[in-house]
C-alpha cells in the first residue's frame, strides 16, 4: 500500500466550488463528502522563528494547537490555559518542539484568518470512486487581528487532486478538466506554503547579521554605519518592552546598545576624540536604566535550574525568594517602562544618533584608513593579548586575571562578528567557533560570579526569614561549588584556542597580505 | 504478513461474501489489506465496483508478480486494495501445470507483498485445479464456508480426504458455517453433527440474509449499509474469530 503523490493547483481568484464541479461533470460525477470552516490563528514570536524555520504554527477556536514541519502535521496539542511561552505547553512533543524554535520568545497571534476545506470524490460511471479533491481557501480574518505590524494577507483557493492507486488515467483526465481554472501547478504545497501564497509572510525580517561593508571604505565611515545600524536594531525592540512581551526584546535592546559601545570603544581611534567621550556616558546611560530588570529577569527564568539545584526543605524559602523577586521585577518594570516612554529618553536617544549619523571628519589617526587593513591588525593584536594572557592561566591563577581573559576573549569575538562579511564565511566561522567554546566555559564562570554577587546583595537589601536566608545560602553555596568545577576547565578551554593550529590561521588570515594577493 | 484464502470446493457457499465483509472489516481495523479475486467470475471486484484487469498475469513467468502488481486497484475504503478478477487466470491453472512446483509459484508472487500489506484474502474459484493447490500451499489459512447440508458435508469430507491424499497439513483448514436457516431441521442437525466430528469450526455462523444478497444491489461491503443488521454481526463475530485464528501478525 503506498501512497500517491497528489497534484496541487492554485484556483484563479475568481473561480470557485461550482465552477470546479462543472469542469468535472462531463467526466466524472462529484460528490462531496465532507466540508468544515474555521477561524485559524497563525502563531509566532516577534521574529517569526516558527515561519522562519519552515514550520507553522496554528490554534484552532476549540485551542487546538497544531505545529507543521514541511508538509506534515507534527503534533497536536489542545490547551485551554492560557499559552505565552514553550513552558506554558504540557510536557511532550510540542513542548519540546517550540523550545527549540522559540526558546526565550514569546508567542503572539501574527494572523487570523477563515479557512474553509471541502472534501469530494470522483467517481467513474460504475460509481467507482478513481480520484479525491480537496479544496482549500484562506481569507484574512481583518476583525481578530490584534498585532501592532498585521502580516498582510489577501484570499487563496487551492485544490488538491489524489490519485488512487490503478485509476492514473483517470487521474490525467481530471486533472486535464481543472488546469484550465487554475493559475499555478505545484509539486508540493504545504499548508505554510499556500498561506504564503496568500500573501502571509513576516512584516519585518530577522536584522541581518551583516553591514554593507566593503573592505576599502574609510574606517571612520564604517563605523559610524554599523553604530547607528546597531542603535536602530536596540530601539525596535522598544514596543517589546514595554509591553512585557517578553524578556527577549530587552535583552536584546541591552545587547545591541552593548555592540555600539564595544565597537565605538574597540575603534576609538578611528571616531573624534571628542565624539568618543560623549558617546561612552551617553550610551551608559541609555543601557543603565535597564540594569535592574535584566538582573531580575535572569534570575527568574532560572527557576527550574534553581529549584533542582536545592533539596527539597529549601522549597518554602525558594518560594519566597522567587515571589519577592518577581515583585521587585515588576517594580523594576515600570521604571524601565517610566524611561522608555519619556521626553528625556526620546531626548537622549536623538542626541546619540544625531551625533553617529553624520559625515566623517577624519581627525583621528585611523579615520581614513582602509576598513579591511585596520580591522586586520585589531584583531592579530587582540588575538596575540589573548595568548600572551592564557599562557599565563593556570589552576592557581587569581579570578581576576581569568575575568580579564574573558573580557579580552569578548572583545575580539566582537571584533570578529561586527566584521565577519569581508571574509570568507567559512574561514571565519572556524575561527569564531573555539573561540565562542572558549568563551561559554568562561562566562559559566563568570555567571557563577554574578549569580552569587546578586543573590548576595539581594539578602542584604531586603527584608530576611530563616527560610529565605537558607535558601539565598543554599544557592550560593551550591553555585560557589559549580564554579569551583568551571575553574578546573578554563585552562583546557584556552589550551585549544592558543594552540598552533588555530594560531596559524589567524596569523594567516590577519596578518599582513602581500599587495594584490587576494585573501 | 498473513495470506488468507476462501475456499470451498463448491460454488455458491458464500465464499466471496465472506472475502468482501473480511477483508473490509480487516483494512477498517488498520490492517493495510489486499484483496486478490482469482474467481474469473469477478464477483468480489464487482462488490467493490472494480472492473476486471485485462493484462493477463500468468503468461508471462518471470514477470508474473510484477504483472500483479500492475493491476493493483485502490477501493473507495482506507487499507484495502483489490486485484480484480483477470479472465485470465483461468490461463494461469495452466500455466502452474507447466511448471515443475508450480505450485509454489504463488508462494513467490506474494513474498514481494511483503512490505506492503499485512494481509492477504484470497477469494478463491470453487475447483481443485492446480490453482487451488498453489493457493493451498501458499495460504497461511484456508476458511471453509460449509452450508450444513448432506451435499455440503460430503464436500467437506472430500475437501479432507484430498488435503490428506496430497500431504497438505488439515490445521489450516479452518471451517465455518454459512448461510445458516436456523429454522430449518436439517441445518441444526447437520451442525451438531460435524460440530461433534470437527472439532476446528469457528463458533461465528453466517445466516442466509436477504442483507448479504443485497450486496450485489448495493456493490459495497455489509458494513457500509446494513451496519446493524444481524448478518453483518455475524461477519463481524466470524472476523474476531479469524483475527484470534491467525496469530500476532
Amino acid at each position: 500500500m503506498n501512497n500517491l503523490l497528489p497534484g496541487f493547483w492554485q484556483l484563479e481568484q475568481q473561480a470557485g466550488i461550482t465552477g470546479v464541479r462543472q469542469a468535472l461533470a462531463d467526466k466524472f460525477s462529484v460528490e462531496e463528502v465532507a466540508s468544515e470552516t474555521a477561524l485559524i490563528t497563525v502563531l509566532d514570536d516577534y521574529d517569526w522563528d516558527i515561519w522562519q524555520a519552515d514550520c507553522l504554527l496554528v490554534v484552532t477556536p476549540q485551542k487546538k494547537y497544531r505545529l507543521y514541519q514541511a508538509d506534515k502535521l507534527v503534533t497536536e496539542q489542545p490547551c485551554k490555559t492560557a499559552v505565552r511561552f514553550w513552558w506554558d505547553f504540557p510536557q511532550g512533543e510540542l513542548h519540546e518542539q517550540l523550545k527549540s524554535l522559540i526558546d526565550l520568545r514569546a508567542i503572539l497571534p501574527v494572523v487570523v484568518f477563515e479557512s474553509s476545506r471541502h472534501d469530494f470524490v470522483l467517481r467513474n460511471s460504475d460509481e467507482k470512486i478513481i480520484a479525491r479533491l480537496a479544496m482549500h481557501s484562506y481569507a484574512p480574518h481583518a476583525e481578530d487581528m490584534q498585532q501592532a505590524e498585521p502580516a498582510a494577507g489577501s484570499h487563496g483557493k487551492f485544490l488538491v487532486l489524489q490519485p488512487l492507486r490503478g485509476y492514473h488515467k483517470e487521474f490525467r483526465q481530471a486533472a486535464d478538466c481543472i488546469v484550465p481554472l487554475c493559475s499555478q501547478q505545484f509539486e508540493r504545497l504545504s499548508f505554510r506554503s499556500q498561506l504564503a501564497l496568500c500573501g502571509i509572510e513576516p512584516p519585518h525580517t530577522k536584522p541581518a547579521a551583516g553591514f554593507d561593508l566593503s573592505a576599502e571604505m574609510p574606517t571612520e565611515q564604517a563605523v559610524r554605519q554599523m553604530s547607528v545600524e546597531l542603535l536602530h536594531r536596540a530601539r525596535s525592540n522598544e514596543p517589546g518592552i514595554i509591553d512585557d512581551v517578553d524578556t527577549e526584546f530587552l535583552h536584546q535592546y541591552r545587547v545591541n546598545l552593548r555592540k555600539v559601545r564595544s565597537l565605538i570603544g574597540l575603534m576609538k581611534k578611528a571616531v573624534p576624540e571628542d565624539l568618543f567621550l560623549r558617546m561612552k556616558p551617553a550610551l551608559a546611560e541609555l543601557s543603565s536604566v535597564t540594569n535592574a530588570l535584566r538582573d531580575l529577569d535572569v534570575f527568574l527564568l532560572e527557576h527550574d535550574y534553581y529549584q533542582n539545584l536545592l533539596p527539597e526543605n529549601f522549597t518554602v524559602g525558594l518560594k519566597r525568594l522567587f515571589k519577592m523577586v518577581a515583585g521587585d521585577r515588576e517594580k523594576a518594570r515600570k521604571l524601565v517602562l517610566k524611561s522608555l516612554t519619556s521626553e528625556r529618553h526620546q531626548v537622549a536617544y536623538d542626541e546619540v544618533i544625531g551625533l553617529l549619523d553624520a559625515e566623517p571628519l577624519y581627525q583621528s589617526a585611523l579615520a581614513d584608513k582602509p576598513l579591511l587593513k585596520v580591522v586586520n591588525k585589531k584583531i592579530l593584536s587582540r588575538y596575540r593579548r589573548i595568548c600572551a594572557l592564557g599562557a599565563e592561566i593556570n589552576d592557581t591563577t587569581p579570578d581576576h586575571e581569568v575575568h580579564q581573559l574573558r573580557i579580552e576573549g569578548k572583545k575580539l569575538r566582537y571584533l570578529m562578528e561586527f566584521f565577519a562579511e569581508l571574509y570568507p564565511k567559512k574561514r571565519i566561522r572556524k575561527l569564531i567557533k573555539p573561540l565562542k567554546e572558549m568563551q561559554t566555559i568562561l562566562g559559566n564562570f563568570n555567571d557563577y560570579s554574578v549569580q552569587k554577587k546578586f543573590l548576595a546583595e539581594y539578602e542584604n537589601s531586603h527584608k530576611k526569614s530563616v527560610e529565605l536566608s537558607a535558601a539565598i545560602g543554599g544557592l550560593v553555596a551550591v553555585l560557589h561549588q559549580k564554579q569551583i568545577e568551571q575553574r578546573s576547565k578554563v585552562q583546557q578551554a584556552f589550551e585549544r584556542f592558543g594552540g598552533n593550529e588555530i594560531h596559524n590561521e589567524f596569523e594567516l588570515m590577519f596578518g599582513k597580505v602581500p599587495e594584490g594577493k587576494a585573501l | 504478513m498473513k495470506v488468507i484464502a476462501c475456499y470451498s470446493m463448491k460454488g455458491g457457499v458464500g465464499k466471496t461474501a465472506t472475502s468482501v465483509n473480511v477483508a473490509y472489516m480487516a483494512a477498517q481495523s488498520g490492517l493495510r489489506t489486499l484483496l486478490i479475486d482469482m474467481d474469473p467470475q469477478g464477483a468480489s471486484s464487482f462488490y467493490f465496483r472494480i472492473k476486471p484487469g485485462r493484462k493477463e498475469v500468468g503468461k508471462r513467468f518471470f514477470n508474473a508478480d510484477k504483472a500483479l502488481y500492475k493491476q493493483i486497484k485502490a477501493s473507495d475504503y482506507p487499507n484495502l486494495e483489490v486485484v480484480p478478477a483477470q479472465l485470465s487466470f483461468r490461463n494461469f491453472d495452466t500455466f502452474l501445470s507447466n511448471l515443475k512446483k508450480g505450485h509454489n509459484r504463488l508462494n513467490k508472487m506474494f513474498k514481494g507483498l511483503n512490505k506492503e500489506y499485512d494481509l492477504v484474502v484470497l477469494d478463491c474459484p470453487p475447483t481443485i485445479s492446480y490453482l487451488s493447490e498453489a493457493i493451498f500451499s501458499a495460504a497461511d489459512f484456508i476458511f471453509v464456508p460449509v452450508i450444513p447440508t448432506t451435499l455440503s458435508e460430503r464436500t467437506y469430507e472430500q475437501l479432507l480426504q484430498f488435503f490428506k491424499e496430497n500431504g497438505y497439513s488439515k490445521k489450516i483448514l479452518v471451517p465455518f458455517f454459512s448461510m445458516v436457516e436456523s429454522q430449518k431441521a436439517l441445518h441444526k442437525n447437520t451442525m451438531e453433527s460435524m460440530r461433534r466430528r470437527y472439532k476446528r469450526f469457528l463458533r461465528a455462523v453466517i445466516p442466509f440474509s436477504i442483507d448479504v444478497e443485497k450486496m450485489g444491489e448495493h456493490r459495497a461491503p455489509l458494513e457500509t449499509f446494513a451496519r446493524h443488521r444481524p448478518a453483518n454481526k455475524a461477519y463481524q463475530a466470524l472476523w474476531r474469530e479469524m483475527y484470534q485464528v491467525l496469530g500476532a501478525f
